[in-house]
């Protein structure tokens, strides 16, 4: 079942033209990327809801603040790699002031696998859940993605939507399956527990697979919301299914492995292994499955590395 | 002492002379349409000449031939905003009518001279609030003073709410500025004023927006044009007007999200926008043109689209009777280039 044409940009690109009709409030700030975001369609729908800065990001996010402070719902797109040539005015303005912005930053981790690590995003996680007040939101097919992105604008306070570009599988079958702050159980097994979110997560299910295929039982979670974390959902793999292994398109410092970490050295120390980007950048390739290969994030990759951890226990 | 940014000079009877020739070539309907548009915000074009229309029993088609003229003279410009078409006087329009009806000078507006002198008090009172904290920011605030004292006395004699002023302080560091004015103006009380920058103040070193009047917590340059622009575009969405005053250091100018802001306001005819620039020519490591040029100012904002005005800012009265003119336009971003000096005030930098 294709559902937005597996496509996490088309599904963003829907979820704001109907929140566009449900909620007379929003806005959509734009920097010149309207085509690639997919926010093209509201800005035909929605004209005068719809506002162009060109290409300057940092101006778009005091605008967005500017907007969030006149009583809107902006909603700021860009790619997630650009948005962060703004993180000085997000920390300092929306963060602190915790006004209603809701901040899309599509095209990250590795989906961008053509345009190379200029625009390849490993950072955003790491960057966006220290700032207090905002909830960081990853999702992982595109069912998922328009349900969240309702969910971010329904309430209140700043919100970080990490988005993939193309390349989404279908996970869930209804919108009312996903909850922010609520992880979901994908996979059940008691070997060890699998966690991850976005566009990693359908490329972890195919590890798992593989995994079960050699008589492994793991557990697979889908942390679609990286802040508030839910610790319940860990606290449970570490007592029935551990050791934790988390794997993300994302810097392996900062981004949720350590997030995990942080949270299970506290209250349930647990091994926690982080498989992501090894303190690297990536690079193009013509296709998404070749670059997941070459820095080790495709499915038989990862199997190979967690089948050697597990070996080494 | 400064112009309104005519280049050229032109003497009393080359201005008659000029005027003649200007008023036998646009005639009487044409001239009333461009008054018009220059009062008026945020309007299409259409609506503006249908309430002509209405207003002087003008057949709508007779005004539509003639805008078509000034449209094609480059005297009138539609700009669009936000999905809508609106109208605006151009830059050449707005000459053309200052030399029609003659330019406005400073001396044609009367304001309350009393508040100079009540700038030499609340600089003195600036200095003694600021001796608990060694002169902190001592320099910027004082050349500020008169700005927001200028600006808080526009509000009132134009009978507009103080508690509700949108002010976007962009050089955050000259806050205590404005505690003191807000405290003359009843805003704050003395006690808040003698609890000051302690953990749970409202008024902190930089602005905080639990403060009266602020529009957001800055404190970090550059980011307040930006902000201005969003609270504008939100204003404009919901025809609920007023104006916001932007104030921003002139070291703030390095940073380039100023002028990517400034790009922003004058592309959306953002009119309700005043920026004042407190030009007192010094940043933290020295003289701003050594530490990175700025000038020539007025046309480099000019070149971004802003109108610009430039006022010698030792008197908060020549500063007010620059925001009386600046009024006058609508459709444009307008800038106040505020001539002031850390030396005149015979306090250095901290």
């Amino acid at each position: 079942m294709m559902i937005y044409n597996n496509s996490f940009r088309e599904a963003l690109g829907h979820a704001l033209l109907d929140a566009g009709e449900a909620f007379k409030n929003i806005v959509v700030i734009d920097t010149d990327l309207a085509r690639s975001t997919r926010t093209q369609y509201f800005a035909e729908r929605f004209p005068d809801r719809f506002i162009q800065v060109g290409i300057s990001e940092q101006d778009a996010v005091g605008t967005s603040a500017g907007l969030a402070i006149g009583g809107k719902t902006p909603i700021l797109v860009s790619y997630a790699m650009f948005i962060l040539r703004g993180w000085e005015q997000i920390r300092n303005t929306i963060s602190r002031d915790n006004l209603n912005v809701k901040i899309v930053g599509t095209h990250s981790g590795l989906s961008d696998y053509l345009d190379g690590s200029s625009h390849q995003c490993l950072e955003d996680v790491a960057l966006m859940r220290i700032l207090p007040n905002f909830t960081v939101i990853s999702p992982s097919d595109t069912i998922s993605t328009y349900s969240l992105v309702i969910q971010a604008i329904e309430q209140y306070g700043p919100v970080y939507i990490r988005l993939g570009r193309d390349n989404a599988e279908t996970i869930y079958k209804t919108e009312d399956e996903v909850t922010i702050g609520k992880a979901n159980t994908i996979l059940d097994g008691e070997d060890f527990t699998l966690v991850s979110y976005g566009g990693m997560l359908p490329i972890t299910l195919r590890a798992a697979n593989i995994l079960m295929k050699k008589g492994y039982k793991p557990r697979v979670i889908d942390m679609h919301t990286i802040k508030p974390l839910d610790k319940k959902i860990l606290y449970k793999a570490a007592i029935e299914a551990s050791p934790i292994i988390v794997v993300e398109d994302h810097s392996v410092y900062g981004g949720l492995g350590s997030a995990v970490a942080e949270y299970l050295s506290n209250e349930k120390p647990t091994k926690v292994l982080r498989i992501g980007m090894d303190d690297r950048f990536g690079t193009g390739d013509l296709t998404y499955e070749g670059l997941l290969e070459y820095v080790g994030l495709s499915p038989r990759r990862i199997t190979e590395r967690i089948v050697g951890e597990l070996d080494g226990i | 002492m400064y112009g309104d940014g005519t280049p050229i000079s032109i003497g009393p009877e080359e201005l008659n002379l000029l005027r003649n020739i200007l008023s036998k070539s646009l005639n009487g309907k044409q001239l009333l349409i461009m008054e018009t548009i220059q009062r008026t915000k945020g309007e299409s074009l259409h609506r503006i000449l249908h309430r002509i229309s209405e207003s002087h029993g003008i057949p709508l088609s007779t005004l539509k031939f003639h805008s078509n003229i000034l449209l094609e003279l480059g005297l009138i410009e539609k700009v669009l905003s936000n999905g809508r078409k609106r109208v605006r006087i151009s830059r050449l329009g707005r000459k053309l009518l200052m030399i029609l009806n003659g330019s406005k000078v400073d001396e044609d507006v009367e304001v309350p001279e009393s508040i100079d002198s009540l700038s030499v008090e609340l600089k003195m009172r600036l200095i003694e609030f600021l001796k608990r904290i060694n002169g902190f920011h001592l320099g910027s605030s004082l050349t500020t003073l008169n700005i927001l004292i200028a600006i808080f006395t526009y509000r009132q004699l134009t009978n507009k709410s103080i508690t509700s002023t949108k002010l976007v302080l962009s050089k955050g560091h000259a806050a205590p500025a404005l505690y003191i004015v807000l405290n003359h103006l009843g805003v704050i009380d003395d006690e808040i004023l003698r609890d000051a920058f302690s953990c749970d103040s409202i008024i902190q070193t930089h602005p905080i927006k639990n403060c009266p009047t602020v529009v957001f917590s800055s404190g970090s340059l550059g980011q307040g044009i930006s902000i201005a622009n969003g609270l504008a575009i939100k204003m404009e969405m919901d025809r609920d007007y007023d104006d916001i005053y932007v104030i921003l250091g002139d070291g703030e100018l390095d940073e380039g999200q100023v002028w990517e802001a400034l790009a922003t306001s004058s592309s959306k005819g953002l009119d309700n926008i005043l920026l004042f620039i407190d030009r007192n020519g010094k940043q933290l490591s020295g003289a701003t043109e050594e530490v990175k040029r700025k000038e020539p100012l007025a046309d480099k904002l000019r070149s971004f689209g802003w109108e610009v005005f430039e006022v010698d800012g030792s008197k908060p009265s020549n500063i007010l009777k620059k925001i009386f003119i600046s009024q006058c336009l609508a459709g444009w971003p307008k800038a106040i280039i505020v001539h002031t000096s850390k030396e005149i005030q015979g306090i250095g930098m901290r």
